[in-house]
């Protein structure tokens, strides 16, 4: 820490004191080093920024525990404060700021060591301090490495809170009082979120961005539904579990469009350090607005699933790396972040499982009705997530089956039907129909898969209804389907594809071919 | 013959389901949420630091061991270990670089790997395991950047961590007393 002017001020207000009555005021201001970063890591410039709405006491450290304390205050939005001391001694006294906010009746945030101790900074005593002295105790700087880090962690939550004042009205209440543990030599390598209790790694005390989406994840703990399963993620894989990659990437862009309303610097970038001191120190970065970075298609990639929620809000006022352009990809959409927390908050709460495309069937849901499919539309087919009806829709009967010629291109399909047309999905089947020879071998088979898809194929007989063959998964580990089927004659028959049972989604995309030798 | 619960066993019963079903539904609503990976991921742990026997004072020396944890989204290989400054620059010891020796890799497990001619490698989803000793010169906090480098299909990936070791001075931790854990403040001159 840094004592910037303290103890001389204090000593002149000594000096002036006033003995009217056998009470005292304490006042000053509390600042903390703030590391500045960018996609690189630490730029190498620490700006100060206040201690908010933190409290303050005022205590005699000479006494024993439950007779020190003298007087409760708190910050205000500048870190300064100004507490009226009823005290009747001279004394020792002790000031000190505090990572919890018992003293704001609307704010309920703390960070804490992982054993639960409250981080404090103090400047020296004042000793000899007579009860009608009035303190300045200047401005007092934490610093980095010795202690700033929980301010940091502290005004991000506190942010945070105001983030959600903005989209509920009111500050997370005491039955959701927040808590980050961080302590630098904790041993925790990997942060973590569970219930209201989020778990920071050592060297995450500026990792701005993880913070914030590790509170997002406490934000949807206590206000949606959360099916993650959790366990070790890569945001190379492209291949998540669709409840993981849905979960963490509406962290990374909740957590993000905090920075985003702000108005500050980066809003669009994640990025993780090793915490070390200088400039650099990037270990990984990943932008919301590069749609090549991390590229993935289907809803089962954290980054790709993160690029379209993001992208319903990015305008070209979003403090990103290209200020007064929309990007990622050009889109028509620049909504209030209140319409993506409707869905979370709202249909999303009903579901079983919470993936990529509850998201889209909540966004349509008549409870939201956000509409703007064609623009929606134009973000998702970006990333090949593919919420909507092929080409081929209304195919669910072997009535309206379409017909299919032996090896032509191959068709794409997405089982999603939607016959009432309000963007919201339902479950498909897909018919199709094809003429065969008599004595000729034919493949269906279904390809590309995407979204977490698993096919189920069956191929029916001129009846529409006896299944001649089927195939659930190619082979172990691959989820698509193939039926290779010798013709008994030349006539007409039907294949049927639809969802092999299980799994988190019930839509997907892919690709079938019917082909002969 | 059939026996039924008492009314207040049931009324037992009744409780305990119902504290199941809070349990279940509590499960449901929230998750253990992790921190995303890069593609190759160290962590570190300083086991101990140790003081050169008969060194004292501001020029004493010693020994840092620290314990290397690398993990791989995809198949690693070829792994390198290099010990730096936070600035980037190479750790010397008195002056001239020093020779890192990593100790045997092991899995996370402490098996030794099968043998690879080109070097240590990570499977993907997996973590191998190594300690190495960093000399330490001067009584003091030293900060401590290790990179580690590996060939990742046909890419060379580089991931670093940092750590302190405090050498014949106290580190840079707060005052912890059970409630409060407390940095002072310190004068600007």
């Amino acid at each position: 820490m840094r004592y910037r002017g303290h103890l001389p001020a204090a000593l002149a207000a000594c000096a002036v004191a006033l003995p009217a009555a056998a009470n005292w005021t304490a006042s000053g201001q509390f600042l903390y080093q703030h590391r500045e970063w960018d996609p690189s890591g630490f730029t190498g410039v620490m700006t100060e920024r206040p201690v908010r709405f933190a409290d303050v006491e005022v205590f005699d450290p000479t006494k024993s525990r439950n007779k020190q304390h003298l007087a409760w205050g708190k910050t205000d939005a500048n870190g300064n404060f100004d507490i009226a001391v009823v005290d009747s001694a001279t004394r020792t006294i002790r000031i000190r700021v505090l990572t919890q906010t018992v003293q704001t009746t609307d704010l309920f945030v703390k960070v804490t060591t992982p054993g639960g101790s409250i981080y404090a900074v103090s400047p020296s005593d004042i000793t000899s301090h007579a009860p009608t002295t009035n303190v300045d105790y200047g401005t007092m700087v934490a610093q980095a490495f010795t202690g700033a880090e929980a301010f940091n962690i502290l005004d991000l939550g506190i942010f945070g809170a105001d983030r959600v004042k903005v989209l509920t009205g009111s500050r997370p209440d005491s039955s959701k009082l927040v808590t980050f543990k961080w302590a630098s030599n904790a041993g925790v390598s990997v942060s973590a979120t569970s219930g209201s209790t989020v778990t920071l790694r050592d060297s995450a005390g500026y990792d701005d961005t993880v913070i914030l989406h590790e509170w997002s994840h406490y934000v949807m703990n206590n206000y949606s539904k959360v099916t993650n399963p959790g366990g070790p993620h890569f945001l190379s894989d492209c291949n998540e579990d669709p409840r993981l990659s849905f979960d963490e990437a509406r962290a990374s862009y909740f957590g993000c469009s905090v920075r985003r309303s702000n108005g500050w610097p980066n809003a669009n970038i994640y990025v993780r350090t090793d915490g070390g001191p200088g400039p650099g120190h990037a270990l990984n970065y990943y932008d919301l607005e590069d749609p090549v970075q991390y590229f993935c298609p289907g809803d089962t990639s954290e980054v790709s699933n993160s690029h379209t929620m993001w992208d319903i809000g990015d305008g070209t006022e979003t403090t990103d790396l290209t200020p007064g352009v929309d990007d990622d990809p050009p889109d028509a959409l620049t909504l209030a972040d209140f319409e993506l927390w409707q869905v979370y908050t709202g249909p999303m709460k009903n579901l079983t499982y919470l993936t990529g495309e509850g998201f889209w069937d909540g966004w349509f849901d008549p409870t939201v009705a956000n509409g703007n499919f064609a623009a929606m539309k134009d973000i998702w087919s970006y990333y090949a997530i593919e919420f909507w009806q092929d080409a081929s829709e209304p195919n669910n009967t072997t009535a309206t089956a379409p017909v299919l010629v032996p090896n032509d291109p191959q068709t794409h399909l997405t089982y999603f039907c939607d016959s009432n047309g309000d963007g919201k999905g339902e479950i498909d089947t897909d018919y199709f129909k094809f003429t065969t020879v008599s004595g000729q071998v034919y493949t269906i088979e279904t390809l590309n898969l995407l979204s977490a898809n698993d096919t189920y194929l069956e191929l029916l007989d001129t009846n529409g209804t006896t299944v001649l063959a089927s195939s659930n998964d190619r082979t172990a580990g691959d989820k698509s389907s193939k039926i290779t089927w010798a013709a008994p004659r030349a006539d007409s028959f039907y294949i049927r594809s639809k969802r092999a049972s299980g799994g988190y989604t019930v839509y997907g995309s892919y690709d079938l071919k019917l082909s002969t030798p | 013959m059939i026996t039924r619960p008492s009314p207040r066993r049931q009324g037992f019963v009744w409780v305990v389901l119902a504290a199941a079903a809070l349990v279940v539904s509590a499960g449901a609503r929230e998750s253990r949420a992790s921190e995303a990976k890069g593609d190759l991921n160290l962590q570190l742990r300083l086991i101990e630091t140790v003081p050169v026997r008969g060194s004292s004072g501001p020029s004493m020396t010693g020994l840092a061991r620290i314990e290397l944890l690398v993990d791989a989204f995809r198949q690693a290989r070829e792994v390198q270990v290099a010990v730096e400054r936070p600035d980037g620059t190479s750790w010397t010891f008195n002056g001239r670089p020093f020779n890192l020796r990593p100790d045997d890799w092991t899995d996370p497990g402490g098996e030794p790997l099968e043998p690879d001619g080109s070097g240590p490698v990570v499977p993907a989803r997996g973590a191998i395991r190594t300690t190495i000793q960093v000399p330490l010169n001067g009584a003091m906090v030293h900060e401590i950047v290790v990179r580690v480098t590996a060939l990742i299909g046909d890419e060379t990936v580089t991931t670093e961590a940092y750590l302190t070791a405090a050498l014949g001075v106290a580190p840079n931790l707060p005052v912890d007393d059970g409630t409060f854990a407390t940095f002072s403040l310190q004068e600007v001159k």
